[in-house]
């Protein structure tokens, strides 16, 4: 790597990460607007004619709502830097706490849908890139639209009845079953490495069966987008003049796709994997629903059934805030691996 | 050269994933590790079954410690994990002796309990008078928002006066205290909970045939044994498992696929219509118990058009209870007539008495004698979110029986529960719909807080008779006597309509074949004593 290279990185990244300071803060400040637009104040609405005024009023003085919006705003950006996102209202649980609980399911299923849409999509995509406009690609593409189109929600339910009810192959929901979760200790509240960890191999095959069904739904929503972005850009890349070399060269057409077109067509594609970070999270909220999978996303819907602001409000941060670092992370890995971003 | 290295870790990682699969199996093997004591106390009885119960449910529990909770998911582990003085038997209406030896009035004010010997607490502490007294200051100076403290209020204090007596000195006369005594606001804790604050609901414990193992509100709720028990309750099962579901469906689908064997609390009215017709295919019966949930139509009458009674009685004589109970609940509400639901005490069908069979040609007769203009048009309100599903259809059902009548205009409204319940008491609203689970099988759950001119719906009703009677109800220990005025009292409410009741909810379980003990437990206590249920491995 020469030193020019090596600065304009330097520079790149540099640039990049104090970029991600005002980029957080003007996530941070809409999600804190748009939970105070909504009438009425938490307390109120989650509580109200459940408790006296009297209390009510205690609870809100206690939550700070009593405060002006300028006080309560400086106290929720502080709260961020300090990892203080406050307790919930409705059963007093710190919010951080929801993620060290349930967020090694939510991992555990966002990770898996990623693997399955990799495993689908990118093959596909390969496939329906090589076979431009024969039937093999429509019938692809016709594919990838309906996975995509598809609500997560639709799939879940047709894989419930067809896989779980019909065909009795597959449990459809929880992360496993009510015995086996009793008898995994819980040490990284991730159930399959903790089911690894305890040695049980048993629980560990009942935790991948129940894996299997909501992370092929959400897998196969991210599939499709996978196996359109594939194929777009193994087109393009196969009309480059460096693969058109390649052929008068004499390389063989497989080695001409893999080794040129589809490497290099790869390289836009982990821009867009970062994008689909929200795409992934916001399924998995419906996933997790569908399937009764106790994650994050199952515990945002519990305390807006709740009507917890000040839960809904903190997951709502945590999870801004891990897609914007997430894309910031993929501009890096960008910027490392293609070196037109950084110029 | 990195194209070998990625197909071999691409192989490795394979190889382990079928090594991985292949020391799994189909079978699940029952948890044998419940950490549940099984019989080393020679007072406590061999469980029949050594499975532990797996019971699914859509309810939330918030806090297992009785000072922090007021709503009957967290109440029911409670009476599970705690022992009271005096408990409702199975199948009974009346208080009868739990950790208690005897309990009795004093005086109008006074009511003395002397405890049975040989009580332990899960910890191998001793249970004494001074755990009471301990447990009923804590819970009125913690005085938490949930506000089951509120429920021992006449206590105005309690005094060990040996090792084994507790005296509780009443501000006022109160002839309810020894069911306030059954509730799991009066749950008997140990000395180390804290005087004025919270115990942490994993470390929650007491004196009752169960001790939590394992608490996660979200997912799952573990009970085993308590070694120390030693009271009457048999124990049919060897611990619990508490199973969360955040929906309907889902605890329907877990019960057919057998990863629970109760699923209690919630099905939705379709699944259970489902489950009863082809649920024996699938190895899943439901099971049916009477229950004391009740739901009610409250007309404001403080001002027109229900400041008229003549409208509130035309009402009462149209609306047909047994076509919303079939047509809309497919049955599993059983309709009711009157404020005191079946099962209890002092529960008279006085609707039914007051006004028979719905006749329109009859309503419209009380109107024209009291010169009342039709159609009478008024605002009813329900809110969607608060007891099932089916509300809606209810009302749409309650519109079309009022309107097909000729006689009313009804403009349906609806309200989320959050806002709902910040403004029914206001006086805003024509009409609304309520629900009531009651704190124990007293009648006088259901006349009190509803029919006293200081009530709690502030809609304007008040009858210096009526306040009359609540007064002997809650006062006169003669349970005769209590049991008379409340039936006066029923009658007064079929007359005037204030109020109308609809329906009382049955229990309702779903259970796999072989779970046995459901039916016994579903009485109108509404309290699951899961120690009743026992299973076996299918």
């Amino acid at each position: 790597m020469s030193t020019r290279t090596a600065g304009s990185l330097r520079t790149y990244l540099i640039t990049r990460v104090v970029l991600f300071v005002p980029q957080v803060l003007v996530i941070l400040t809409i999600v804190f607007v748009l939970m105070r637009v909504a009438p009425g104040d938490p307390v109120t609405v989650a509580l109200g004619g459940q408790r006296s005024p009297e209390q009510l009023a205690q609870l809100r003085a206690a939550a700070g709502y009593d405060r002006s919006i300028f006080v309560q705003y400086w106290e929720y950006i502080s709260g961020i830097v300090r990892f203080d996102l406050g307790t919930t209202i409705v059963d007093s649980r710190p919010v951080t706490q929801i993620f060290k609980v349930n967020g090694g399911a939510t991992l555990t299923l966002t990770s898996s849908a990623l693997v399955i849409a990799l495993l689908i999509g990118v093959p596909l995509g390969l496939i329906a890139g090589r076979v431009r406009d024969t039937g093999l690609d429509a019938g692809l593409r016709v594919f990838g639209i309906l996975t995509y189109a598809a609500p997560v929600f639709f799939l879940g339910l047709i894989f419930q009845l067809v896989f779980a009810r019909n065909l009795g192959w597959l449990p459809s929901s929880s992360q496993a079953s009510p015995l086996v979760l009793a008898r995994v200790p819980s040490e990284t509240n991730i159930f399959l490495v903790d089911a690894l960890l305890a040695g049980d191999s048993a629980a560990f095959w009942n935790g991948v069966q129940h894996l299997i069904l909501p992370a092929l739904t959400l897998g196969l929503l991210l599939s499709g987008v996978f196996m359109r972005i594939v194929r777009i850009n193994l087109i393009q890349t196969l009309r480059s003049d460096y693969v058109e070399a390649a052929r008068a060269r004499g390389v063989s057409e497989g080695n001409v796709v893999i080794r040129h077109a589809f490497r290099n067509a790869l390289v836009p594609f982990v821009t867009i994997l970062g994008l689909q970070v929200a795409l992934l999270l916001g399924g998995a909220i419906l996933t997790e629903q569908t399937f009764n999978w106790n994650g994050i996303g199952s515990q945002l819907v519990r305390y807006l059934d709740s009507r917890d602001y000040v839960a809904v409000q903190g997951i709502i941060t945590l999870v801004a805030l891990a897609v914007v670092t997430a894309s910031l992370l993929i501009d890096i890995i960008n910027a490392i691996i293609d070196p037109r971003v950084r110029y | 050269m990195r194209t070998r290295r990625f197909r071999a870790a691409a192989a490795l990682a394979a190889a382990g994933a079928l090594v991985l699969a292949a020391c799994g199996g189909d079978d699940e093997e029952p948890a044998d590790a419940n950490g549940a004591a099984n019989g080393d106390d020679a007072d406590v009885e061999e469980p029949t079954s050594e499975l532990p119960i797996v019971l699914g449910t859509t309810d939330t529990v918030t806090n297992v410690d009785p000072a922090g909770a007021y709503d009957k998911p967290s109440w029911n582990i409670a009476y599970n994990v705690y022992q009271r003085l005096l408990a409702v038997p199975l199948g009974e209406t009346d208080p009868q002796p739990d950790a208690a030896e005897s309990c009795d009035w004093v005086d109008d004010t006074t009511y003395s309990c002397t405890l049975k010997s040989g009580l332990l607490f899960s910890d191998g502490s001793e249970l004494t008078a001074e755990n009471v007294v301990h447990s009923i200051e804590r819970q009125k100076a913690i005085e938490h928002e949930s506000g089951g403290w509120e429920l021992l209020a006449t206590i105005e204090s309690v005094e060990a006066t040996d090792e084994s007596t507790v005296v509780f000195n009443l501000s006022t006369a109160d002839a309810t205290l020894p069911y306030i005594l059954t509730t799991a606001a009066a749950s008997i804790v140990p000395m180390s909970y804290p005087a004025d604050a919270l115990q942490p609901n994993d470390q929650a414990f007491g004196s009752g045939p169960y001790t939590i193992e394992s608490f996660d509100v979200t997912q799952q709720i573990q009970l085993g044994i308590n070694a120390n028990y030693s009271g009457d309750r048999p124990l049919n099962n060897s611990g619990v498992l508490l199973q969360f579901y955040q929906q309907e469906s889902a605890l329907k689908q877990a019960i057919e696929e057998g990863e629970v064997m109760i699923a209690y609390r919630s099905l939705s009215v379709t699944d259970i219509a489902d489950l009863e017709e082809n649920g024996a295919d699938r190895g899943v019966n439901v099971v049916v118990g009477e229950g004391t949930e009740i739901n009610y139509m409250v007309l404001q009458v403080s001002r027109e058009p229900f400041d008229e009674p003549a409208v509130r009685q035309a009402i009462a004589q149209i609306i047909d209870r047994d076509a919303i109970a079939e047509s809309v609940y497919r049955g599993t509400v059983t309709p009711l007539y009157g404020p005191v639901p079946e099962g209890v005490a002092g529960h008279v069908p006085s609707f039914q008495e007051q006004y028979g069979e719905p006749d329109v040609a009859a309503a419209e007769q009380i109107l024209a004698d009291a010169g009342v203009e039709t159609p009478v048009s008024f605002d009813l309100w329900w809110m969607p979110d608060r007891y099932g599903a089916e509300i809606g259809d209810m009302y749409g059902e309650i519109e079309r029986q009022l309107e097909d009548s000729g006689l009313f205009d009804v403009t349906l409204e609806q309200l989320s529960w959050g806002q709902y319940s910040t403004v029914f008491s206001d006086g805003s609203m024509d009409a609304f719909d309520l629900g009531w689970f009651p704190d124990f099988p007293d009648a006088s759950n259901y006349i009190v807080p509803f029919f006293h001119t200081e009530n709690f719906l502030n809609y304007g009703y008040s009858n210096d008779e009526m306040d009359q009677l609540i007064e002997v109800i809650r006062t006169d220990t003669d349970q005769d006597a209590r049991v008379a005025a409340i039936e006066d009292a029923t009658r007064i409410v079929a007359e005037e309509a204030p109020i109308i009741q609809l329906w009382q909810r049955d229990q309702i379980a779903a259970v796999r074949d072989g779970v046995t003990g459901v039916e016994e437990t579903l009485d109108p206590s509404f309290i699951f004593y899961y120690n009743m249920v026992s299973g076996v491995e299918e």
